[in-house]
């Protein structure tokens, strides 16, 4: 009944032996593999460009708090402080700061507010944390917080770094995984469909079944469980390496797997073209 | 999942699977219970688990014999589906716990240096938390958010702290979160705790990447070892005895799969975890 089921959906489409068919299943995967590819580069290309612009703005960030540092070194009040740092920095974020800090400062506001209000206005988390930071230290020991920054931002400097490097060295890892989740489902999916060749291998050198009708009737049999029994194998072995590799969206993983292999599986029939 | 665990709790029967309970999964029933807030029990894991796999393979044993009539393969498939359903449901828990501390361990050392060096510009645990807490690490962000929360509420930060470190899964954070708890009461060296060579750390972590990949690697290879030796097997096998049901064999490779890859991952993530504290 099960495998009844199976045969009446898959074997009309694998029984279809015109080449026509079989050349437009291949161009519509190929087609398919390349506009992802193509995808996954435009996403690549914006998601550099982010990162560049981002890391540009951190840098500003930190040079700007360099700058406001120097002065609270030499105990100059925080507010003086940040208008002579706003008159020496020249750098990308000038007209930002002109317009949030240089014209309030004038009207009596206080400098850590004023560093906390230019952090609203950054994109990038990380200069929006560190100038939060700065900010707190301005507000309770000026001096000190001038002292120290160098330290401190050396410090958090290395971390961010190593963070980095470590979040590089895990999607590394990641794809790779990816990648060898997505390959074992596809040769699964060869195998399952090679499966029918080896039983009648099997039988053409009379060594496994008594007569043709049987090996045809076990062979179409075992091939539907066959196949159920690797789709369920292509899901459980990419939620274990999502779960392994740390990857949290485990569903969407399986299912693309399962995807590959159902994909591979027909493109593998469609080229074979088994009766 | 968690639900299907809670209902099974009963605490009639607890003490009878109480004897089934490992160090390891208490751990991870504890750790879960209190960061998802659900009240789970480590006889209720067990007792779930054991009722499940029975529950399941009773049913495929009935479903077998009014398919094919045959009670010898009937009985062996629902064996193999006890052992597979438990080794997976008993454990779920652990895995979970295993990759979260996996995740924290990984991260500890730098949430460690992030708070000492923060504390010790600010001096308030606080703002150590806010800065943390804004940053991205994965897990560790999440729950300062959640610390900085109880603070606001007015709960004192170094009992916050204190409390979340109690049930930390990763060792190197415990006790390093728990050592800067005491820092504005009492003189802690922060560089004592924090300041450990980035190239060892950078070392250690290139060395765990590499055993997890190695580790995705055997569990790929050998999910094509196991259905090629059952496929040649179930060939010769068929040809005779009329024992097994041909179409019926690939349950055999999901069922034994579902046991190897359990029993491999827990030993390879308590491995790991091992490896990092």
């Amino acid at each position: 009944m099960h495998s009844e089921c199976f045969n009446s959906v898959f074997m009309p489409i694998f029984s279809r032996n015109e080449i026509y068919f079989r050349i437009v299943l291949t161009a519509l995967t190929i087609l398919i593999a390349i506009i992802s590819l193509l995808l996954a580069r435009k996403f690549i290309k914006k998601r550099k460009f982010e990162i560049k612009y981002l890391q540009n703005e951190l840098i500003e960030v930190e040079s700007f708090i360099s700058i406001l540092a120097s002065y609270l070194k030499l105990d100059f009040s925080p507010e003086f402080a940040l208008a002579r740092a706003c008159n020496e920095y020249n750098g990308s974020l000038k007209k930002k700061i002109k317009l949030l800090i240089e014209n309030q400062l004038y009207s009596g506001a206080k400098a850590s507010h004023l560093l906390h209000a230019l952090s609203t206005h950054l994109l990038y988390p990380e200069s929006k944390r560190i100038l939060k930071l700065f900010a707190k230290l301005v507000e309770k020991e000026p001096k000190r917080a001038g002292r120290m920054w160098d330290e401190v931002i050396r410090n958090l400097r290395e971390i961010r770094d190593l963070k980095l490097e470590l979040e590089i060295m895990m999607s590394q890892m990641r794809v790779r995984a990816l990648l060898l989740a997505m390959i074992s489902s596809l040769v699964y999916a060869l195998m399952v469909r090679l499966s029918s060749i080896m039983t009648i291998g099997f039988s053409l050198q009379n060594y496994t079944f008594h007569s043709v009708s049987i090996i045809t009737g076990l062979s179409k049999e075992f091939s539907a469980s066959l196949f159920i029994a690797f789709a369920i194998l292509v899901l459980v072995n990419s939620y274990y390496v999502s779960l392994i590799t740390g990857i949290r969206s485990s569903l969407l993983l399986s299912i693309t797997a399962l995807t590959i292999y159902f994909l591979a599986y027909i493109l593998a029939s469609a080229l074979l073209a088994f009766k | 999942m968690f639900r299907l665990y809670r209902s099974a709790n009963i605490p009639s029967i607890n003490k009878i699977f109480a004897r089934f309970v490992s160090s390891n999964l208490r751990e991870a029933v504890k750790y879960l219970s209190l960061k998802y807030g659900v009240k789970l029990t480590p006889e209720g894991v067990i007792a779930c688990s054991i009722l499940l796999s029975v529950l399941a393979s009773s049913l495929i044993a009935v479903l077998i014999q009014m398919v094919s009539a045959n009670s010898l393969l009937s009985i062996l498939v629902s064996i193999l589906t006890i052992f597979a359903l438990y080794t997976y449901l008993s454990s779920y828990i652990i895995n979970i716990y295993e990759v979260d501390r996996l995740t924290y361990s990984r991260y500890a050392y730098l949430v460690l240096r992030e708070v000492g060096i923060t504390l010790s510009a600010t001096k308030s645990l606080h703002d150590a938390l806010l800065f943390l807490a804004q940053g991205s690490y994965p897990e560790i962000s999440h729950d300062a958010r959640f610390l900085i929360l109880n603070i606001v509420n007015g709960l004192p930060p170094q009992k916050v702290l204190r409390k979340y470190a109690h049930y930390q899964p990763s060792s190197t954070l415990r006790s390093g979160l728990v050592l800067l708890s005491y820092y504005p009461e009492r003189s802690i060296n922060l560089s004592s705790i924090c300041f450990k060579p980035l190239s060892e750390v950078k070392e250690q972590i290139k060395k765990l990447n590499s055993k997890l990949e190695l580790y995705c690697l055997i569990i790929i290879v050998q999910s094509f070892l196991v259905p090629i030796t059952y496929f040649l097997t179930s060939l010769l096998l068929i040809r005779q005895y009329t024992l097994i049901d041909p179409s019926l064999l690939p349950l055999f490779f999901v069922l034994s799969q579902l046991i190897v890859l359990s029993i491999l991952m827990r030993s390879f993530i308590s491995r790991l975890a091992r490896v990092i504290g």
